[in-house]
Order: C-alpha cells, then sequence, then structure tokens
C-alpha cells in the first residue's frame, strides 16, 4: 500500500512538472471550479457478505484546479449517510444479550480524497469526459453514537430480564483508506455552470480492528462486535458510485 | 416600378460608361444587400410550405415541402457564396433587360430577381424562389442584347410555369416507381431526361411568345442557339501569337507554335437521350416552326445603346480572366487576355494578369503538376489550341526563364508588389532546383552565342518511353501505347530538341546586362544557398539518428504538441466564414438546424478569441447587415483567395488574389485569414444484435448496454486552418474530433484552447 501511494504521489509530481510550461487554457480561461455531487443510490458491497443493497446518500464537496490541457487535480470531500445491519449481540457475557430495535443502523462516513483527472481524447480539461484518479482516509462510526434497543439479561432458572429501552454507546471512529478510479463526464450547461456524471469504483482497505484488551468484560465483547462489523468491516466494503453533480467555473 | 427601372438604367450607365478598361477593377457589389441574401433560410422555407396544402395529398405535399427545403438551402449557398453580384453593372443591366421583357407581364416583373453570377461557364438558370441568375460567362459569349433577352425569356417561363418543381415530383415518382413507372435504372435516368426535354421544348416555345411581345429582334431568336453551341470556345476566335512573350532577344521557336489547327466542328445532333436538355439541333427545328410566317425583321437587336452593351460585355470577358486565374485555367486566361489585348492594348490588368498566368504555369511546371491544371491540348478546338500547345510542350526551365524575362519587362512600366513577390519566387526556384546562377546563365549565352556545337545540357528532365518493342511479346495495351505515343511524336518536337533549346537563356541576354537584375538574382541565390545548407545540416543530424530514435524524437514532438499547442504570436486574426454542418444520417441532411447552430457557431468564435485577448474579426456573410456591402465585398475577396489556395492544395505557389487581399489585409491590421468550422454527424449504432446477445451473458450491466445501443453514435469534427496570406502558406492546420455531440461547452473548451495557442508569442 506504502508503495501504491508512493507511485501516485510520483505520477502526480510527474504531472505537474510535465505542465510547467504547458499553456493552460481552462475552460475559457476559468482554472478553478467548485463542485457539488450527490450519490443517492448504492447497488451495496460487490465484494463485502456483509449487507446487500444498503440504501445510502453521499454529499460530496470538491475544489479542482486545471493544471494542464489534459489534467485537473483536486480536493474531494464526501459525507456518507449510510446503514449497517446489525444483529443482537453479547453485552460482555453469555448472560446479556443487546437486541436493537431495528436491524439497520445509520452509519456516516468522511472521506477525504486528493484526486487527479486525465481528460480523455480531444477534451481539454475541465470540460468534457475524463477518468478520475483519488485516493485518500476515510473515516467511519455509528451517527449517533448509540443503539437503541432492549438488554436481555438471562437469569440462571431459565427466566430472563428484559431492559427495554436500554442505549448501547459506541463512539469510536474507524479509518481506512480509500482508492477510486471513475469515468466521467463533465457538460457545461449554462454559462460557467456544468454538469457532471459518473460511474466510479471504490476500493476501501486498511481498516483497524478495535480488538478487546479483556474478552471478559461487556464493554469488550460489545467492542470487539462493533469492531468486527464497522471497523473490519469497511475493508470489504467496494462499492460503486453513481453520481450526478453540479459545478461551477470560478477563476 | 418603371421609373425605379429608368433610374437603375441611368445609375447603370454612368457606372458602366465609367469602367477604365485600362486601370481594370474586378466587379464589386455596391450599396445594400437584397433581401435575397439577409433573410435566414429558414424562414423562407417557413413562407414557402405555407404555401403547400395537404389538400394536394400528403405525400405531394412532403415532397413539395422537401423540395422547397432543399431548393432554398442550396440557392442561399449560391448567394452566400460570394459568386453572385448586386447592385453591380452586369446585374444592372440584365435586370434593364429583364424589365424590357416582362413589359407584358407586370405582376412577373414585380416577383422576380435577376442577378450576375460569377461563372465562366455559359449558362442562366431560373429557382423556384423567383431568382434567374446569369452568368458572366454567357454574356462574355453574346453578340448583342436580343440573344440575353431571348434568353431570359426562356428562364422567366421556367419560373412561370414552375417547371423546377414540376420535374422533382416527377422525378421522385419515377425513383419511387409509383404507378405506371416500372423500370431499369438506365430507363429510369432516360425517363427522367424526356420529361426534362418536354419542359425544355416548352420553355422555349412559352418563351418565344413571351420575347416576341418585346421590341427585340425575331431573328436573333435563332443566333441565340449558335451562343448556346459554339459555348465551349472562346469568346472570340483570333490567330494567337506569341509577340506578346517575344523580345529583340526572346525568340519563340517555331517547334512550338502549332501549324495545324483541329477544325471547329461544334455537333448540334448529339446524343441527348440521357440530358436535361435536348440537342440544339431538335430545338432549332422547332424553333423554325415557331417563326415560320413572322417578319424576322422586326424589332431590334439593342433597346439600349449598343455601346453599353459592349462596355458590359467587356466586362464580363476581363472578369473571364480574373475567374480563370482562381480556377487555375492559366492557358485559357491567356488566350483572353490576347483578344482582349487586341483592343485594349495598355490595359495594366491585362499585362499583370498575364504575368499572374504564366507563374502560375510555371510554378505548376516547377513542381511537375501541370496535368493537374491542363487539358492535352488536341482536346481543344480552333485558335485556343495553340496556347495550350505551347504551355503543354515547354520545359519547366523554359517556362520559369521566360516568366522572369516577361515580369522584369512589366515591372519596368509597373510597381506592383505582387510582381516583386512572383519575381523573386520564381528566381528562388531557378537556383533551388534548376541551381542557375548569374555566372552560368552567362556561361550558356556566351557558349549558345559562340560555339557551334550543340549548347551543354542544363538539366535532366527527360522522361523516356521503356516500352518494349519486341511486337511478339507486346499486349494489346502495349500496342496502343505505341501508336498514342508515334502519333504524338508525329505530332509535336521530342525531348530531346526541347533540351537543346537555348532560346530562353538568350532571352535574357539584355537582363543579364542590367545590373540591378544581376545584384538581385545574386542576393536570392546567396539567400537559397543559405538556406539549402541549413536545411542540408538538418537532414545530416536527423540521418545520423537510428531509425528508432526518429520514430522517438516523431512521437516526442507529436506529444509535446498534443500536451502544450502550439505558440503562433499573432495578435489580429480575421475568421472567414465559419461553417456549421449537421448530418443526420437517420434522417437525411438536417439542413435548418445547421443554419442556426451556424450563426450561433460565429457568436462562440468571436468570443472565444476575445476571451483569449485575441483582436479578432469574424467575416461571415450570415453576419453581413443588409447595409454593409463592403463587408460583403471583403467576404467576397476572402472567399476568392480561399478558392484559390485550396485549389493550389499543398503546393508553395503565391496566389494570384493576393493583390486583391492587401487592402483587406490592410483593413483588418493582420496578414492572418482562419477558416474553421463544424461538421457533426448522428447515425444509428451499430451491431445492436451483437449488445443484445451480450445483455444476457453480462446481465448486471444489461442496462447501460441497452442504453448505449439504442442510442445513437455521434462524431464531432471542428476544423481550423490558418494562412498567412502574405505567403499563403498554411501556419496552421487542426481537426478536432469528438465523438459525442457538438455541445456548445466542447466547442467553446476547444476553440478557446485554439485562440490562446494562437494568441500565445513563441519563445
Amino acid at each position: 500500500m506504502k508503495c501504491f501511494i508512493q507511485t501516485l504521489f510520483a505520477v502526480t509530481l510527474l504531472l505537474a512538472i510535465n505542465n510547467v510550461n504547458a499553456q493552460v487554457a481552462g475552460y475559457m480561461g476559468k482554472k478553478l471550479s467548485v463542485g457539488y455531487h450527490l450519490s443517492a443510490l448504492n447497488p451495496g458491497p460487490i465484494f463485502g457478505d456483509r449487507v446487500p443493497f444498503t440504501y445510502f446518500k453521499k454529499h460530496e464537496l470538491s475544489l479542482f484546479y486545471t493544471i494542464g490541457k489534459k489534467h485537473s487535480m483536486g480536493f474531494t470531500y464526501s459525507h456518507r449517510n449510510s446503514q449497517i445491519y446489525l444483529s443482537s449481540f453479547q453485552l460482555g457475557n453469555e448472560m446479556q444479550r443487546f437486541e436493537p430495535y431495528t436491524n439497520l443502523q445509520n452509519v456516516q462516513a468522511n472521506f477525504y480524497e486528493f484526486n487527479i483527472k486525465f481528460f480523455k481524447s480531444n477534451f481539454i480539461a475541465p470540460i468534457g469526459s475524463f477518468i478520475q484518479f483519488g485516493f485518500g482516509p476515510v473515516q467511519y462510526k455509528l451517527a449517533d453514537g448509540q443503539i437503541l434497543g432492549q438488554k436481555i439479561t438471562i437469569t440462571p432458572p431459565g427466566t430472563s430480564e428484559i431492559n427495554p429501552n436500554y442505549v448501547y454507546k459506541h463512539s469510536t471512529t474507524y479509518n481506512a483508506f480509500k482508492i477510486s478510479f471513475g469515468l466521467y463526464n463533465s457538460k457545461i450547461i449554462t454559462g460557467n455552470v456544468y454538469l457532471n456524471t459518473g460511474v466510479q469504483a471504490n476500493l476501501l482497505a486498511g481498516g483497524d480492528i478495535d480488538g478487546p484488551s479483556n474478552t471478559n468484560s461487556i464493554y469488550n465483547e460489545a467492542h470487539k462486535y462493533m469492531g468486527f462489523i464497522l471497523g473490519s468491516g469497511i475493508k470489504k466494503e467496494h462499492y460503486f458510485d453513481f453520481k450526478l453533480g453540479i459545478g461551477l467555473m470560478l477563476l | 416600378m418603371k421609373y425605379i427601372y429608368t433610374l437603375i438604367a441611368i445609375l447603370w450607365s454612368i457606372l458602366s460608361f465609367g469602367q477604365d478598361f485600362n486601370n481594370y477593377t474586378p466587379l464589386k457589389c455596391t450599396g445594400d444587400l437584397p433581401e435575397d441574401f439577409t433573410k435566414l433560410t429558414f424562414l423562407k422555407v417557413k413562407e414557402g410550405k405555407s404555401k403547400t396544402s395537404v389538400k394536394e395529398g400528403l405525400k405531394t405535399k412532403r415532397t413539395k415541402d422537401e423540395f422547397i427545403l432543399q431548393a432554398n438551402y442550396a440557392t442561399d449557398q449560391l448567394l452566400l457564396s460570394g459568386k453572385v453580384l448586386f447592385n453591380d453593372p452586369v446585374t444592372d443591366y440584365i435586370n434593364a433587360v429583364a424589365g424590357e421583357v416582362l413589359n407584358s407581364e407586370p405582376a412577373l416583373k414585380e416577383e422576380l430577381r435577376f442577378y450576375a453570377l460569377k461563372s465562366n461557364v455559359t449558362n442562366a438558370f431560373a429557382t423556384d424562389q423567383g431568382i434567374i441568375f446569369v452568368t458572366l460567362g454567357l454574356i462574355a459569349q453574346l453578340e448583342n442584347e436580343a440573344q440575353l433577352a431571348y434568353i431570359l425569356s426562356h428562364e422567366i417561363i421556367h419560373y412561370k410555369n414552375k417547371h423546377a418543381i414540376s420535374a422533382h415530383l416527377e422525378n421522385e415518382r419515377i425513383v419511387s416507381k409509383n404507378g405506371r413507372y416500372k423500370r431499369s435504372h438506365d430507363e429510369t435516368i432516360k425517363k427522367m431526361s424526356r420529361y426534362s426535354k418536354d419542359l425544355e421544348f416548352q420553355a422555349d416555345s412559352l418563351g418565344f411568345y413571351l420575347y416576341e411581345k418585346s421590341n427585340y429582334s425575331l431573328r436573333e431568336v435563332n443566333s441565340a442557339f449558335d451562343v448556346m453551341q459554339y459555348a465551349y470556345l472562346p469568346f472570340d476566335e483570333v490567330p494567337y501569337d506569341f509577340n506578346f512573350l517575344e523580345t529583340e532577344y526572346l525568340k519563340i521557336p517555331d517547334e512550338l507554335v502549332l501549324d495545324t489547327l483541329r477544325p471547329i466542328e461544334a455537333n448540334d445532333n448529339y446524343d441527348d437521350s440521357r440530358s436535361t436538355h435536348p440537342n440544339i439541333k431538335k430545338r432549332r427545328v422547332q424553333l423554325s416552326k415557331l417563326l415560320r410566317g413572322k417578319n424576322l425583321d422586326q424589332g431590334k437587336n439593342f433597346l439600349f445603346p449598343e455601346e453599353k452593351f459592349i462596355t458590359i460585355r467587356d466586362i464580363c470577358r476581363f472578369e473571364s480572366i480574373h475567374l480563370d486565374l482562381i480556377d487555375r485555367n492559366y492557358s485559357n486566361a491567356l488566350y483572353s487576355i490576347f483578344l482582349l489585348q487586341q483592343k485594349y492594348p495598355k490595359s495594366s490588368y491585362l499585362a499583370l494578369n498575364t504575368a499572374k498566368a504564366l507563374y502560375g504555369i510555371s510554378k505548376y511546371k516547377t513542381f511537375g503538376k501541370y496535368d493537374d491544371i491542363a487539358t492535352h491540348y488536341s482536346n481543344y478546338e480552333g485558335n485556343v489550341q495553340r496556347p495550350h500547345y505551347f504551355f503543354d510542350h515547354i520545359t519547366d526551365e523554359q517556362i520559369n526563364l521566360i516568366t522572369l524575362r516577361h515580369i522584369w519587362g512589366l515591372k519596368k512600366k509597373h510597381t506592383n508588389s505582387y510582381l516583386d513577390e512572383i519575381f523573386i519566387n520564381i528566381i528562388d526556384d531557378l537556383s533551388a532546383k534548376y541551381h542557375l546562377n548569374v555566372k552560368t546563365i552567362e556561361d550558356i549565352i556566351a557558349t549558345a552565342k559562340t560555339a557551334k556545337e550543340k549548347p551543354p545540357k542544363v538539366i535532366a528532365n527527360v522522361q523516356t518511353n521503356t516500352l518494349v518493342n519486341e511486337p511478339a511479346s507486346l499486349s494489346k495495351y502495349d500496342k496502343i501505347r505505341i501508336e498514342l505515343n508515334e502519333r504524338e511524336n508525329d505530332l509535336h518536337i521530342t525531348e530531346e530538341e526541347k533540351e537543346e533549346m537555348v532560346f530562353h537563356f538568350l532571352g535574357m541576354e539584355d537582363m543579364m546586362q542590367d545590373e540591378d537584375f544581376t545584384a538581385l538574382f545574386s542576393n536570392v541565390v546567396d539567400a537559397v544557398k543559405k538556406r539549402e545548407e541549413e536545411k542540408s545540416i538538418a537532414k545530416e543530424a536527423h540521418d545520423k539518428l537510428s531509425s528508432y530514435q526518429q520514430k522517438r524524437l516523431a512521437t516526442m514532438e507529436a506529444n509535446r504538441r498534443k500536451r502544450k499547442g502550439v505558440a503562433l504570436g499573432i495578435d489580429n486574426l480575421v475568421v472567414v466564414d465559419p461553417f456549421y454542418f449537421a448530418v443526420d444520417n437517420r434522417r437525411g441532411i438536417k439542413l435548418i438546424n445547421s443554419e442556426r447552430e451556424q450563426v450561433e457557431f460565429i457568436d462562440q468564435v468571436k468570443k472565444c478569441g476575445e476571451t483569449a485577448k485575441l483582436n479578432i474579426e469574424v467575416v461571415s456573410s450570415k453576419k453581413v447587415k443588409n447595409n454593409n456591402g463592403d463587408a460583403f465585398n471583403d467576404f467576397v475577396v476572402m472567399n476568392d483567395w480561399l478558392n484559390e489556395r485550396l485549389n493550389h492544395d499543398n503546393l508553395e505557389i503565391l496566389p494570384t488574389e493576393n493583390e486583391y487581399l492587401k487592402s483587406v489585409m490592410q483593413k483588418y491590421d493582420t496578414d492572418y485569414f482562419c477558416y474553421m468550422g463544424v461538421l457533426t454527424f448522428k447515425q444509428q449504432e451499430e451491431n445492436i444484435g451483437a449488445k443484445l446477445i451480450l445483455c444476457v451473458f453480462l446481465y448486471p450491466i444489461a442496462p447501460i448496454i441497452l442504453a448505449d445501443a439504442v442510442t445513437p453514435e455521434h462524431d464531432t469534427l471542428l476544423f481550423t486552418i490558418i494562412f498567412n496570406a502574405k505567403s499563403g502558406k498554411v501556419v496552421f492546420e487542426e481537426t478536432t474530433e469528438l465523438k459525442t455531440p457538438a455541445n456548445d461547452g466542447y466547442l467553446n473548451s476547444i476553440i478557446y484552447d485554439l485562440m490562446l495557442q494562437i494568441k500565445k508569442a513563441p519563445k
């Protein structure tokens, strides 16, 4: 991974050097653009094995600068609201179980990405069809930092005690690294406003597994489960984005 | 209306008599642009379609609407091509004669518009919209005003009886094989031709009745057919001589002068079974029936003063030279010049055009491309055969020296920068290609004058006949080739004889004594030497590289250009008539859309240029305001220059139109002219079946494949070419292809980038 990131930085640097003397046209002289994208449909983690076809909304803000006739570079910040499937899990020992009221829990993710655009055929940056590469960190956590449900304690004679409004708190933020590759098209709709459409494949890697320090602890047992679902699972959440956005050429 | 015609006649009379043939300048349009030029095509089409009705039947209406669209588009293309004149002496004269013919038809007189068309073809034609075009080539051939009146009468009937649309409807019926028409392709053509000929006979006879009502002579109707019959010949038949080239020192050898000319045959009873017009003989037969019993002495040959007709005809004849030069018909131009010089020996226009024609021939001979512009002399009849024979047989070195000699003579009488430029250009060729310098020329002249033996051979340009002379092994084609070759040799001199000639060197004897000439010649030779040395050093360095290195270098250069573009350092640019043409292969040509898009494209080009801080001027026929005849004339000059320049293809020849373009260059303060346009195609996606099958195997992405299969393919091409008008060289040429529809944003993006490259100063 380290090697891959180094290569990407090297390519970026080369591109920048290569374009030092190049004539940068931009769009009618405008090289800086800001954009907003919305991804509102997710076909689900293709390679993941946990939750098929979860629905999410992703808002994305981007800032790009045209560095050459065929290249643009920029940063993207995305905020994703999605859902994750949780079944009941143990709270510390076999006698205590937590059953969420709903299996689908809201999860928030923040993506920070560095992107490079390579414009295809005879298009001139920043308008036309292009291929976009990106990489950057991802932060993942439960949206509310807690889950509502009921705690079921099984007493020795075989009966159970139910605590119906139990709040399980879990505010840990998990981290991962994302690499993306997308095919896009930017088309001017009027003046300096453009419409962006695209499809992007996202590969996530390096999610941390928040392992328990004490396996007997109630807290750690639950945390282990959440670590498995969120922290480790994020590594497998490779997905496609179908994007629709709008942008504005600024300077 | 009568007063308007009278006023036009008076104005035209002043203008035409004001023509100074000794200092002739090509025809220009004057005053406001007529509505025919300024009204957008789609409005004309809309108006035309409003006159058709479904009552005629849905299919007929559709065919008529299609015809209206095509006819208006084609007519507007012609009107805005710069080839149609308005408010000029010739157009005014045509209108005046038409006014006489239409005295009995006041309604038609109001409807019809007449324009002169800048073409050397002998022709006149009427459009369905009520416009009648008469070529300058036709007027140049006429004997009198009455002949023009009859030809106009014929065309007026075509319009009055709606022959154009009738022929279109009939042709559609024949092609679609409806009803009784179910024939072979050949039969279909013949059937179409037969119908068209019927319409021509009708126009001849009804035109005759219209003509009869005017005061023109009936006798001249028959002579109008003489004009048509001999239209392929020049406007006069005078034995050609080479006095204009000869001096005390330069004598044209008899071997280069054709003795026996091919007689004029002009068959009037040719096979017309596939022609749109009946042959002349049949038309004369019909006419003789109409004339039977008529008093042929009634009417006049001229209703306006004969001098006016002569002046107008001479204008057309002078124009024919200009048009021949643009079309590279240099030998024809020289024959026309010769004919007009009999009447106007002091005309500087004729003298300068002689130099231009000789220069054109010299350049094509030098590049070995003379066959591209010339038809073999044996195809001509009459006196025009002689100049064709001469230029067919003269060698490239001979014509270059003769041209140099002729221009030198002209330079002493006329101050003209174009003459200076072509003079230097020819010396450049003589030095670069034939390695001639002052000393070698002097040596050849001295040797030729003193030595009895044959002078040394200077150049080797013999093309030996490599045919096998063994009859047994000869094929049918070899035998034919040998026979043709022998026939050629019987007719003219051999290549060896040509090489032995030194008359062209001897012709320079007086020039070699002129210090100004020898100094200039030496300077050019030195410059050429330096240039050739630099070239050879660069070539040597390039040759030292391995083929891999050469390829790599070329690839690197191509990539560099793609990535960084070029830097031309041009501040002022004139973009001439940007075009936009949209084709939908599924539904035929999208004519109307093209026009609207073209208007938008013109604005786009201007905006992009201005954003790139380029001083840009877009000159387009679509954007000329109706009160700006000057802008239209500028556009015409630029278009003529471009037509000639494009005719020269990749050959480095200074266009003869440079002389006229200079004033336009000064007006816009630039040497650079840009021609750009968009072609956009839309067609059905190919291999739809295969894509459907693919959907079965790749079902997760089936929607994407299906969307691709049903979406038509797009292809957009943006052409840009920039010429340096001074040198005629292409300084920038690029075609950008996008596999998308012609979206404004994409085009802006590309055009702006182009403009930046044009503006950016080279380092």
